[in-house]
């Protein structure tokens, strides 16, 4: 019983493989997404894109087939609001396991062996008393003491590098510049069978950089769908409690040009300010101030006011949600509502403006990113299904959450929590394609969409089935099949 | 692998005087008469060893290469172009680091090299004959990068190429906490919209436009892939300076035509980071090594490639990554870095191949001049 | 009011009423009180899995006194049972946490060898630790010091219900907990010698107190010395009393003449070699269990044969990065060990953000990634009553085993399946409709607004009806809170548990 392991290498030499022009799925019922189900499913696949599903369909001779008997097919998961690591850090090679998951599970309420500080795990936990509170160990890579508690969750590296931070807006950079398009993250994804992410950057800046719709396998080339698919912005606590707060990113003490909010006012003034003033800008009008946001994020802006670009912003809690709702109204546009913590005291305000929502994750103990924002602690099971009910039809999103709390584990869990399989089906995947305008694309197994599919062991939410097979645009992007 | 304390300190201190003492090899620039040279081997323009070799020098060039005729006398060793340093710490004073605007194209590493710099001479002595010097990757935009010979007699900078290449930098050292940029996202836009934006007159321009070699920083693995896929934008496809990840990236590149700086390997490094260099060259990716810099062994350079050869990069790979590829990237192959007919005479004489760590320099010429001989050679028991 | 929801003051007003009864039977036995809760019960019409044997489709299981006395498809159901209708759904024995260091406030003392520690004075009865274990359908605690320690102290095994420890206890003095992975500021070689140095002391003061007691028999005796020194403590040993030994040896002692089990922690596979020799040393084979880390499975080659169980880490997969080619391999772990023929019991993971933390959903995934299912069943239930000693009181649903009962509303393995009630000792315990920090969490804004607008417009029926139905139609359960819909049903059940055997008990 030596060959247990399976190497996530495997899984990758099976994406570099040459694209096989034809494929044949078949499984015991397809899950088209629609609400219909074939029973003795087929799909084919030419040239990247569903030709044929049915039951029974006759598979042309030569086509490669793969069948899974008891399985079940779907479209590929959508993640609409992914954190992707720039490194994996589910593996470090300077601390043994156990260590590594002590360090990771210290944010929870209940610490094993006796309470985990993430400095006792580090080789020189000396040199941690010299940095600066939440400068980057060199060593262990974590924020050093004072933050730690307040920073590190399990799958987050407050990077640095991750969001520009010479000012508060920066919506003229771009997540894709500092996304690792090769990082084992996106393997991760794959096993979870999620085949397209929208890659937000991190919640440090007030109207941050633009997120990147991509592929989480294939050629590198072909990976990207969009590098510029909107705008992320953050109302709420996040641009001055967490990342690394209002410090600047490399240590020292704050500055007159390192000056950012420290109120929740404070966040909505930048917002409201940066609006203004790209109207001004478009103008032709000076733009004064020490606070003013670059020229290059202004023009930005513009586009986001006139609409071609699509606005996301992030709000958890009830007061932040209803903030969101003013302050694009104010400006006349429409916006994405991320994360949506406490959504079920604004179910009426969220239906009259038929807000599109990418909720999630779902949680009863916060982890991942979620642990470290104290204004998510008004999460109920309940809201998913509640925002349902009214009709909103949301996304569902694992954001930083991996392996057993990934994006199909959510629906799971989301099932648990009151939604019936269709609508959990449809969370993570209909409706995500349909709030990025991927619809016509991507988040059903209908024929002439993109070859985007799952084939799943079983039932595709169930505790005991896993993706077997994935493919992206036709390729085989993960292939079990062989493992067990 | 250790130089000799003794040897750098004659090479330092008088290295020209070592070579009157051998009359019958020695050709000053000025010397009317071709010489003839034979070595028992050589290091061919491929990288291979090419066997015995006869060719003739006159007036720093090598007039003529050939076989040597039968029974003539072959001097032992093998006979290499001279090493090419990149991004060298030779000839530096007051350093190159500048720190004045995040696009810093308009700046050139040649304003920092002192002609009359020792550390010249040290290079010489471990077989280096031409120095590409770059500005440090503080910016976004560092600047030019020249290439010049060590020949730096009589306060004369022997130039090699006054704009070798564009150099840029990712990752931490680019970043500006006070002014910005401070995240890679923000690094990138940078450059590209300065990339976008410059006229064909600006040094910048002459990247985007007119086939200014870029070479990259990249203090990560996924620095380097962003990198790629930036200049892929403009057509381009820029040279790298990068070690750790190249086994990984190695799988990526396939449409991609630049060169990747390796280096500087040492022992304790870990295997997957030596095996990288082999890992490039199989997937068709041109690989030069990278070695010293001010505070670090001249023979470095030589210590990467043995490493790199070691670890699975093929040796004729390994000893064009300091000769050959290593003049292409510096934008002279076409006056040395082989040994070819009206190139310039940068050799170099090992005690055997030079990809052998225990192999030393016996004699060095740079552009026909006898820069360094091993004492013992020279001087009488 | 927080106790609610496990029905904590009814559990406890019968408990108590059952002790009454046994002190009027004259029985008084420690722990053995237990048997005499006057409860009779009958959980019929549901699917039984008794872990044991084959799965019944549809039958019933009657618990009397505490013990589980029929079961069966055709089980004639005594006059007296109060009855539980668990038609449609799933009864399961109740699982069993073989390892758990929450329930308390600070889990290891920070010195290294502490024999004499007992969890029962950590124990925290109103933890929250325990009330979500009985929401989950744990119904057996091992509480134990954590890892960071040499040697830990003694563990108890525990119900996650009742209002002091006493009450709480299954039983006392399990195990004593060591470790051979290096406690925190550790290196290996101190914490070997930590240990090594624990028993040689305890070898030494056993010498001199038998030499001691050897000698007092002598000059009690009258009887003249001839024995050579070695004789002298030989005799010695065998007249050492109990009282004579000192907190800090009297635990050791107990377990090394077999009063209680060992339990090492080998966080590492180095450290199982050197946790084997520590049990072979001290002739500890035949009960000793190992708590292991993530990555000890390499060293599962080890333990083949030596008939030592194991319980897994709460991580199942063990992750580690090729140092060549730099991939992660993945090892999932629980497969490994079922191939090896280990006996293993998982843990669930409380840091979880929702599915790892149910002790099922660990075994489902065990199941996913190819363990049999009637393995990844016991690896809950049989294997860690086993490993406690306690196979022949819990772990499967046979007659004679304690009636520690999950009713599930599905198949375990089914994510989606809701802990409906909870069986301890053959007393409800916990009732999902009654589990009002759940609904809370399930709360539906919306709805509670339907609730007012019915309270205030009785007009408005309509509404309100499509309201109800909607949330029936919920698997949810989120209908819990509308108790005009749940009340027929739940009415019943809570009455019947609730008084009848209350009234029967005070009768007795």
């Amino acid at each position: 019983m030596e060959r247990v392991a399976i190497a996530v290498g495997l899984v990758l030499a099976a994406v570099s493989s040459p694209a096989l022009a034809q494929v044949a799925l078949r499984a015991a019922k397809v899950y088209v997404g629609n609400g219909e189900v074939i029973e003795n499913g087929v799909v084919l696949i030419e040239d990247g894109k569903i030709a044929a599903v049915g039951a029974d369909l006759r598979i042309p001779r030569g086509m490669d087939t793969i069948e899974i008997e008891e399985g079940s097919i779907t479209a590929g998961l959508i993640d609409a609001n992914a954190s992707i690591e720039r490194r994996d850090i589910f593996v470090r090679d300077q601390l043994p396991g156990g260590e590594l998951r002590r360090l990771l599970h210290k944010n929870f309420g209940a610490p094993r062996e006796g309470g985990c500080d993430s400095c006792a795990t580090c080789p020189l936990i000396l040199s941690h008393d010299q940095l600066a509170v939440g400068e980057i160990c060199p060593v262990c890579t974590y924020p050093t003491h004072g933050m730690v508690s307040s920073l590190t969750a399990p799958g987050v590296i407050p990077d640095a590098l991750s969001t520009e931070a010479i000012s508060e807006v920066v919506p003229h950079t771009r997540v894709l510049d500092a996304l690792n398009l090769r990082s084992e993250d996106f393997d991760r994804l794959l096993l979870s069978g999620v085949t397209t992410v929208l890659a937000m950057p991190d919640s440090s800046a007030v109207i941050g950089p633009q997120p990147a719709l991509v592929h989480t396998a294939g050629p590198l080339a072909s990976r990207v769908l969009d590098r510029s698919a909107g705008v992320k912005a953050v109302i709420g606590s996040d641009p001055y409690s967490t990342g690394l707060g209002n410090s600047p990113p490399f240590g020292g003490r704050p500055t007159a040009r390192t000056r950012r909010p420290t109120t929740r006012m404070g966040v909505t003034w930048v917002f409201r300010k940066a609006m203004y003033d790209s109207a001004r800008y478009e103008e032709g009008l000076e733009i004064t101030g020490s606070d003013a946001a670059p020229p290059a994020a202004l023009e930005a802006l513009e586009a986001v006011r006139s609409g071609e670009q699509r606005l996301f912003v992030q709000a958890r809690s009830q007061n932040d949600i209803e903030a969101a709702e003013h302050l694009t109204d104010e400006f006349g546009l429409e916006h994405v509502l991320l994360e949506a913590t406490e959504a079920h005291h604004s179910l009426e305000a969220l239906a009259e403006a038929g807000r599109s929502i990418v909720y999630g994750p779902v949680y009863v103990d916060a982890s991942g990113l979620r642990a470290r924002a104290s204004d998510a602690s008004g999460a109920r099971l309940g809201t998913l299904r509640a925002l349902f009910d009214a009709g909103l039809e949301p996304a569902l999103s694992a954001q930083d959450l991996r392996d057993e709390a990934g994006l199909d584990r959510q629906a799971m869990s989301a099932i648990k929590s009151g939604l019936s399989d269709a609508e959990a089906l449809r969370a993570v995947t209909v409706n995500p394609a349909r709030i990025l305008g991927m619809e016509d694309e991507m988040g059903t197994v209908e024929t002439g969409k993109r070859a985007d599919l799952v084939v799943w062991s079983g039932e595709p939410f169930a505790a005991t089935s896993k993706a077997m097979v994935v493919t992206i645009d036709g390729r085989v992007a993960l292939d079990l099949r062989d493992n067990d | 692998m250790n130089v000799e304390p003794a040897r750098r300190r004659i090479a330092g201190g008088l290295t020209i005087a070592a070579s009157l003492i051998v009359p019958a090899v020695c050709a000053p620039t000025l010397a009317a008469a071709p010489v003839r040279l034979v070595v028992a081997d050589h290091v061919a323009p491929d990288g291979t060893l090419g066997g015995p070799i006869a060719i003739e020098i006159d007036r720093g060039t090598i007039v003529s290469v050939g076989t040597p005729d039968e029974d003539e006398p072959a001097i032992a060793g093998v006979l290499s172009p001279g090493i090419i340093d990149i991004f060298s710490g030779v000839g530096v004073t007051g350093g190159t680091r500048d720190d004045i605007k995040p696009i810093a194209d308009d700046i050139t590493a040649m304003d920092a090299i002192d002609p009359l710099h020792p550390s010249f001479a040290e290079a010489a002595a471990a077989g280096i004959t031409a120095v590409m010097v770059g500005p440090t990757p503080s910016n976004p935009v560092s600047g030019l990068a020249v290439t010049v010979s060590t020949h730096a007699d009589g306060g004369v900078l022997d130039v090699l190429n006054d704009e070798s290449a564009m150099v840029f930098s990712l990752g931490p050292p680019a970043v500006d906490t006070r002014y910005g940029p401070t995240s890679r996202a923000g690094i990138l836009f940078a450059i590209r919209a300065a990339m976008e934006e410059s006229g064909e007159d600006s040094m910048l321009g002459r990247v985007a436009e007119a086939g200014l070699p870029a070479i990259v920083f990249c203090p990560d693995g996924d620095d380097a892939a962003q990198a790629i896929q930036m200049m892929g934008g403009f057509g381009l496809s820029p040279n790298i300076v990068h070690s750790r990840d190249a086994l990984d990236l190695s799988s990526d590149l396939e449409d991609y035509e630049g060169t990747f700086i390796i280096g500087p390997y040492t022992f304790d490094a870990r295997p997957d980071v030596l095996a990288g260099a082999g890992f490039l060259d199989r997937a068709g990716v041109r690989v030069v090594s990278h070695g010293a810099t001010s505070n670090q062994p001249y023979d470095s350079i030589r210590m990467t490639a043995t490493l790199a050869s070691g670890y699975g990069l093929a040796p004729d790979a390994a000893r064009r990554s300091f000769t050959s590829e290593a003049a292409a990237l510096a934008g002279v192959d076409d006056l040395t870095g082989s040994i070819r007919e009206g190139f310039r005479a940068d050799l170099v004489l090992w005690s055997g191949d030079p990809l052998r760590a225990d192999v030393q320099p016996q004699r060095v010429w740079v552009y026909g001049d006898l820069m360094y001989q091993t004492p013992a050679e020279g001087s009488a028991p | 009011m927080v106790l609610s929801m496990v029905r904590k003051s009814d559990w406890r007003g019968r408990r108590a009423a059952s002790m009454l009864a046994g002190l009027l039977a004259g029985v008084v036995t420690c722990g053995g009180a237990w048997a005499q809760a006057p409860t009779k019960i009958a959980i019929t019409g549901g699917r039984i899995i008794t872990v044991s044997g084959d799965d019944i489709a549809q039958g019933t299981v009657v618990v009397d006194n505490g013990r589980i006395t029929a079961v069966g498809a055709d089980v004639e159901i005594p006059f007296d049972a109060v009855e539980y209708d668990a038609t449609g759904k799933v009864v399961f024995p109740g699982m069993i946490h073989p390892h758990a260091a929450g329930g308390m406030d600070v889990p290891n003392e920070s010195q290294p060898v502490t024999p004499f520690l007992n969890v029962y004075d950590a124990i925290d009865p109103s933890r929250r630790f325990f009330e979500d274990a009985l929401r989950d359908g744990v119904t057996t605690v091992h509480a134990s010091p954590a890892n960071n320690t040499v040697i830990g102290g003694v563990t108890r095994v525990v119900r996650p219900i009742g209002l002091s420890i006493a009450e709480m206890t299954v039983s006392a003095d399990a195990a004593m907990k060591m470790s051979v992975t290096p406690k925190r500021g550790y290196d290996r070689m101190r914490q070997m010698l930590e240990l090594r140095e624990a028993f040689h002391t305890l070898d030494r003061k056993l010498e001199d107190l038998a030499e001691k007691r050897f000698e007092e028999d002598a000059e009690e005796n009258d009887r003249t010395v001839r024995e050579s020194p070695e004789e002298r403590r030989e005799q010695g040993r065998a007249l050492i009393r109990d009282e004579d030994l000192g907190d800090d040896t009297r635990n050791l002692v107990r377990m090394r003449r077999g009063d209680m089990a060992a339990w090492i922690y080998a966080g590492a596979a180095t450290d199982v070699g050197p946790a084997l020799k520590i049990t072979e040393d001290q002739e500890l084979t035949d009960r000793t269990t190992l708590v292991l880390g993530a990555t000890a499975h390499k060293a599962f080659g080890e333990l083949e044969g030596k008939g030592i169980g194991v319980v897994l880490d709460e991580s199942l997969f063990d992750r580690e990065r090729d140092p060549f080619t730099g991939d992660i391999r993945e090892t999932f772990v629980p497969k490994k060990a079922h191939d090896a023929g280990l006996l293993f019991a998982l843990q669930p993971s409380p840091s979880s953000s929702l599915a790892e933390r149910y002790l099922n959903y660990q075994a489902a995934v065990c199941v996913r990634n190819g363990v049999p299912r009637d393995a990844a069943l016991k690896a809950i239930t049989m294997n860690p009553a086993e490993l406690l000693g306690l196979g022949d009181d819990l772990g499967s649903i046979d007659e004679g085993k304690i009636g520690n009962l999950v009713v599930f509303s599905g198949d375990p393995l089914d994510f989606n399946s809701w802990v409906e009630m909870v069986f301890i000792d053959g007393i409800l315990a916990y009732e999902r409709s009654k589990d009002h920090r759940l609904k809370e969490l399930l709360r539906l804004e919306d709805e509670n607004k339907a609730r007012e607008a019915e309270e205030d417009e009785d007009a408005d029926e309509i509404d309100a009806q499509d309201g109800a139905d909607a949330s029936e139609d919920d698997a949810a359960g989120s209908d819990s809170d509308d108790t005009a819909a749940d009340g027929d049903s739940g009415a019943d059940s809570s009455d019947a548990s609730g008084n009848a055997p209350g009234n029967e008990g005070g009768e007795g």
